[in-house]
């Protein structure tokens, strides 16, 4: 039954997101380190330390520690941040997290499209020359450093060829009026076109960069996953009837390869979120992973740990988000 | 007037290890609305010849000489894309395992319209109405057209592959082991309907097989393939009542009778040979009691006596 | 008993090497050249730099030339020595990071594997929800609590990349666990560290070589990574990732050369050992063939 392997799946989860999150715990306060002096200086009058690590929290032993810290989190109480107008963490967050959404979502179709592409091809060229280019392309998209990558692309677009930004999400004063966050979706619905396209413009190296960078990945398991689907005896039979070789392909092979491939994709989120935070910083797109990166350079604890957090959710309700979809899709455990 | 002419077909794979030349030699035809039992050993080259029909050889497999002649046209001289057009709709085939044969994500109406919208342009509905009545004529009630290939048993998915071969109304089926993988009662079930369906609709059936109880159910003529060779063909009860080559009497002793007062069970001693280094002479000869010298060295030649085929050196007048 | 580990891995893989051909270990040849390249370079920078990579030695953003082959950074220095000392940083870094997961990661795994019950699923189940948070998030929170410094990030990068090793050799562990020979030393009354460590520990380290590399590259890539988000190490060090930074802010001006040749290398050495990785990998684990 379908709701029972939901149910499963959603207690399995909670398991995991309890260890990730006393990981988080473990990592901020019990590590060597200290963070009081790294917010207000070693040579701070006491009075001064003591109140910071008051407001911390930090004089308490560890486990009343730990027991607030997952009480709070229970509320949906990520805390405040230590800096600036001490705004609630989960605000903070939610200012930036529409920024990372939308180029994770333009990345992840670049690379989806490109790792389609170039995985089928080469699956049904086993062995030839352009296999061999294919999963050679695999490797190198593995071992490629993002920063240079988004570097080189600016150099040539930018700096050289002057036809698209620089870095940065939208040019001043030109961001749609805010619904979802999302500045395509946005300028969409408001009818604003021409935010939609400056939006555009400065989207588009940032996700060929962080596109081209996972698609690598996705490529090896297309082709691996196709190879192993094209031996299969339906796909001989399709021919049988007379079913032209890219139908065969495409839709065929495809949908019954892509299963699998959908629950890697999914997998594959962490490390979606892992090059989104060097993407950011390379081309100053104002989203989570720049967010962290400031924060930890400010010293703003209480944030630091709020964004983990919520990264930490983020990628369990994913993969909770991929088994369910694969559940839909797959029609034995649909209709059992 | 043959519908099928194969004359002389080779064909090889090329693989790391050797040269498997699983079909070496091999000629022979199929009239209208005639059922060809083939039948041999795994390993026999069946199988190969089966799908040789379709141009559907697996690579590193590639047919290297011979003809295949359907209906006037040279098979082996078509393009992917000519050879696409007969395959479903003039020549189709059936496979052995029903389950693997069917995409496990397609609906089996899905699968039927499908393959008739590819060959014919036909509106959807007139190609769903076509679909539902195919499966009625294997018995399959219409209220299974939009279920999945999984929510059927073994012996109906054997029918809906049924239904697919005779969609377009075929000249020729290729039925490819298609009992083997069902069981006792249930096979007997699905040769009735190939041969009620092949009366009505007045179509070949090559009917590839190992088991050569099953073919005699239904095939007019019967061939016998063993190591790539063409060793025996004749009319049905010619051979099952008077086998010529030593092979084919091997393996009708082998086949358990209720009614048979021994109690040993014969089988054919040795084992099938290595097709990249077959025996010299004839391939059998390691197995045959009747071997003689010249068996060991040179390759029989096929001889035609009153419309039966036989490749041994027991019928070859003078050994020369 | 060394026998029963050398036939599953050592005879069948020279048989294999003997078979093979070119098209199938063009790869591991390649991949293990730019890791010896790299190599020599660091082990002889002082030998082979034209200059001290640390002080300046030409005018600024001077772009390559007869005198600075690769052109100078801001400051002057000369980036091609920056570049050839940056390769011991990197890989010592890389190398120590690996060794510290590696050996870490897989004693984790062999004991957790070999003792099975609440141990064992409680520390797969920490190191699964590890595995699954994204491997830079980590090494950034890692870095930030440890604080800069090659220690540190080299104990930061170590960290993240424990559960991998803990999986691999736990799922070999308990694979191998119940199998005949492991039952025989036992019956035979072996105490539980010799089992562990003559008949287990041998036939599960099959595949750490294809692993270390793979892991390598991530290493190399992730010190990169900190370097250029300034979370690396301090400043005069020549570090590739520290250059690549250092040069970005003058790349819409045009000095395209203070970050193409530093990023370049760091691509280059992570290549160097994921082509390896791959081609042990293919050597040692042959794909599908034809049919």
């Amino acid at each position: 039954m379908l709701k029972a392997y939901l149910i499963k799946r959603v207690l399995m989860a909670i398991p995991t997101l309890f260890i990730l999150l006393t990981i988080i715990f473990l990592i901020m306060r019990v590590l060597p380190g200290n963070p009081v002096a790294a917010i207000v200086g070693t040579k701070a009058p006491p009075e001064v330390i003591q109140s910071v690590t008051k407001r911390l929290g930090l004089d308490q032993p560890y486990h009343i520690q730990y027991i607030n810290y997952l009480s709070n989190l229970l509320r949906g109480d990520l805390g405040r941040s230590m800096i600036w107008g001490r705004r609630p963490v989960i605000d903070e967050i939610m200012d930036h997290f529409p920024a990372t959404l939308e180029l994770s979502i333009s990345a992840f179709i670049v690379s989806v499209l490109i790792g389609i592409i170039t995985g089928t091809e080469a699956s049904r060229r086993f062995r030839s020359k352009l296999d061999q280019v294919f999963r050679f392309y695999g490797i190198v998209t593995y071992s490629l450093f993002i920063p240079w990558f988004g570097i080189m692309l600016q150099l040539i677009f930018s700096v050289y060829l002057k036809l698209l930004p620089v870095g940065g999400r939208i040019d001043p004063f030109m961001e749609p009026q805010r619904i979802t966050g999302l500045y395509l979706l946005d300028s969409i619905l408001t009818l604003n076109i021409p935010s939609f396209f400056n939006a555009l413009s400065h989207l588009i190296l940032p996700s060929i960069t962080l596109g081209v960078y996972i698609s690598g990945v996705f490529t090896r398991t297309v082709r691996s996953n196709m190879l192993e689907v094209l031996r299969r005896d339906f796909i001989t039979a399709a021919r049988a009837r007379g079913i032209p070789e890219n139908i065969v392909i495409y839709r065929h092979a495809l949908k019954n390869a892509f299963i699998p491939i959908l629950t890697m994709m999914g997998l594959q989120f962490a490390l979606l979120l892992a090059g989104a935070v060097l993407t950011e910083t390379t081309f100053s797109w104002p989203g989570m992973g720049t967010f962290l990166l400031e924060r930890i350079m400010y010293r703003d604890y209480t944030t630091v740990q709020g964004t983990v957090v919520f990264i930490a959710l983020l990628i369990v309700s994913i993969s909770l988000l991929v088994d369910v979809m694969y559940a839909y899709l797959d029609p034995r455990i649909r209709f059992r | 007037m043959s519908l099928l002419n194969i004359n002389e077909l080779k064909v090889y794979y090329f693989t790391k290890r050797g040269v498997v030349r699983a079909v070496d030699g091999v000629s022979l035809s199929i009239s209208r609305g005639e059922v060809l039992g083939l039948v041999g050993e795994s390993g026999s080259g069946k199988s190969t010849l089966g799908i040789s029909l379709l141009g559907l050889i697996p690579p590193p497999g590639r047919i290297v000489g011979g003809s295949i002649v359907f209906d006037g046209v040279e098979l082996t001289k078509l393009s992917d894309d000519e050879f696409a057009k007969i395959r479903g709709k003039r020549i189709s085939m059936i496979f052995q395992d029903p389950m693997t044969s069917l995409n496990p994500l397609m609906k089996i109406g899905d699968h039927l319209m499908e393959t008739i919208m590819v060959h014919e342009n036909v509106s959807k509905n007139e190609a769903r109405e076509r679909s539902i009545k195919a499966l009625e004529e294997v018995g399959i009630p219409p209220e299974r057209f939009n279920d999945y290939p999984h929510q059927f048993s073994g012996g109906m998915r054997q029918r809906v592959m049924i239904a697919l071969a005779i969609l377009l109304n075929p000249d020729l089926i290729i039925a490819d082991e298609p009992t083997t993988a069902l069981d006792v009662i249930v096979q007997a079930q699905i040769i009735d309907l190939l041969n009620n369906l092949r009366k009505r609709h007045n179509m070949s059936i090559l009917l590839i097989s190992h088991d050569i109880g099953v073919v005699s159910e239904i095939a007019d003529k019967i061939a016998v393939m063993y190591a790539g060779h063409l060793v025996e063909m004749a009319d049905a009860n010619k051979i099952l009542g008077d086998p010529l080559h030593p092979y084919t009497s091997a393996l009708l002793r082998a086949v358990p009778l209720i009614e048979s007062k021994s109690e040993k069970l014969c089988y054919i001693p040795g084992s099938p040979p290595d097709l990249v280094k077959p025996p010299r002479g004839c391939r059998f000869h390691p197995r045959c009691p009747y071997a003689k010298d010249i068996c060991r060295t040179r390759e029989p030649r096929t001889v035609n006596i009153k419309d039966h085929i036989v490749k041994c050196w027991m019928y070859c007048d003078a050994y020369e | 008993m060394k026998g029963v580990s050398t036939s599953r891995t050592i005879i069948p893989l020279l048989r294999r090497i003997r078979r093979l051909d070119v098209s199938e270990y063009w790869i591991a040849i390649t991949g293990a050249a730019i890791i010896v390249i790299v190599s020599f370079m660091a082990i002889l920078a002082p030998v082979i730099a034209p200059y001290d990579p640390i002080e300046p030695v030409g005018g600024s953003l001077e772009p390559p030339n007869t005198r600075f082959l690769l052109g100078t950074d801001n400051i002057g220095r000369d980036i091609l020595s920056r570049i050839i000392y940056g390769s011991r940083i990197s890989l010592s870094i890389a190398f120590l990071a690996s060794i510290f997961s590696m050996i870490i990661g897989a004693s984790l795994g062999l004991l957790s594997g070999y003792i099975g019950g609440v141990f064992d699923t409680t520390l797969a189940l920490i190191m699964d929800s590890m595995y699954a948070f994204p491997s830079i998030i980590l090494a950034i929170a890692i870095a930030y609590v440890l604080g800069p410094g090659i220690l540190n990030v080299t104990i930061s990068i170590g960290i993240v990349y424990i559960p991998v090793y803990f999986r691999m050799i736990r799922s070999e562990v308990l694979s191998v666990k119940e199998s005949l020979y492991v039952e025989a030393a036992r019956a035979i009354g072996a105490s539980d560290r010799v089992i562990l460590l003559k008949y287990i520990l041998p036939n599960v380290t099959a595949s750490l070589p294809v692993v270390f590399s793979l892991n390598a590259t991530d290493a190399i890539l992730t010190e990169a990574a900190l370097s250029f988000l300034g979370l690396g190490l301090p400043a005069p060090t020549p570090d590739w990732g520290f250059d690549l930074r250092n040069g970005y802010h003058f790349i819409t001006a045009g000095y395209w050369w203070t970050v193409t040749f530093p990023g370049l290398m760091i691509i280059i050495t992570a290549l160097g050992f994921s082509l390896f990785s791959e081609g042990l990998n293919e050597i040692l684990n042959p794909r599908l063939r034809e049919v």
